[in-house]
């Protein structure tokens, strides 16, 4: 499986390297695309409920920043 | 008329200065001594109660390295720990083929050991009026937040780190970036926090989360 790609500049010795990445790269990788898929849903969620809400007050989204000393 | 050993007690004998630049000074009561010239740069200090030349020590940046983004991450590695402080900039750089936030890690560190709070604000609305300023803990990386895949961001960031190298405490950062989205709107966000680890930071890693880095220039600086 190919892997993607890695950059690495040693500055001490002035290399610059570009590999695959390696297992472990690679989990960690998918991991953090799945941590960013989650944050980005709960985001979409939180604007979600947060319309809802506004919504159900009848206000809009600056009076709702007014009340609450927003900018 | 002076006796030898009259003419010794009260004059300096010129044979003593055998160098262009050559200083004398004393080195006892009474015990005249040379001093060689220094390197050029050099300033006269004291050291163990004499005169001697060195090199100044001064303030300022110190260019340490440029590095060309490219990849899923870029790892700059072999970081002198002779400087006080570092500061780095990334300038013009963006994610392909999509968003993906921005982030560094310190020592290629993927644990759950980095804190930061972050604040952000944009001129379109007021997108991060709930979702900013945030508290995050127990990250992987210190995240900035999503950039766009637009090669005119114009995206700048600034992160400093004091203190990197010592093996004692837990080491600080401060990071900002400004970046211009799709549809001209501006992005601007203002971070701090710490990576839990006492370790000295030898190694900076940069990534946009899922995507790679299409550009984007990497400067370090060491600080006296």
């Amino acid at each position: 499986m190919t892997t993607p790609m890695v950059k690495i500049h040693n500055v001490e010795t002035g290399e610059e390297t570009e590999r695959s990445m390696t297992a472990e790269e690679f989990a960690q990788w998918e991991a953090d695309i799945a941590a960013s898929i989650a944050k980005e849903q709960a985001k979409a969620e939180q604007t979600i409920a947060k319309q809802a809400l506004l919504d159900k007050l009848g206000i809009t989204q600056e009076e709702a920043q007014l009340l609450l000393g927003g900018n | 008329m002076y006796t030898q050993t009259q003419a010794n007690a009260a004059f300096i004998n010129d044979s003593l200065l055998t160098t262009t630049g050559d200083i004398i000074y004393a080195s006892g009561a009474n015990t005249p001594a040379r001093r060689g010239i220094g390197s050029s740069g050099d300033v006269l200090t004291v050291s163990g109660g004499v005169p001697t030349w060195a090199t100044p020590v001064t303030g300022g940046m110190t260019l340490l390295s440029t590095t060309s983004m490219s990849g899923t991450s870029t790892t700059v590695s072999g970081i002198s720990g002779a400087y006080n402080q570092l500061v780095i900039t990334v300038s013009d750089f963006y994610p392909s083929p999509t968003q993906g936030s921005f982030f560094f890690r310190l020592n290629s560190d993927s644990t759950a050991n980095a804190y930061r709070y972050l604040e952000q604000q944009g001129d379109s609305g007021s997108p991060y009026a709930t979702a900013s300023p945030q508290w995050f803990f127990n990250a992987n990386a210190f995240y900035f937040d999503a950039t766009q895949n637009n090669a005119d961001s114009n995206a700048f960031a600034w992160i400093e780190l004091p203190n990197y190298a010592d093996t004692t405490v837990n080491k600080f950062a401060r990071f900002q970036s400004s970046w211009t989205n799709f549809g001209g709107n501006k992005q601007t966000i203002f971070g701090h926090g710490f990576w839990e680890n006492t370790s000295a930071v030898t190694s900076i890693q940069f990534s946009h989360n899922g995507q790679t880095t299409a550009a984007g220039t990497i400067r370090i600086w060491g600080v006296k």
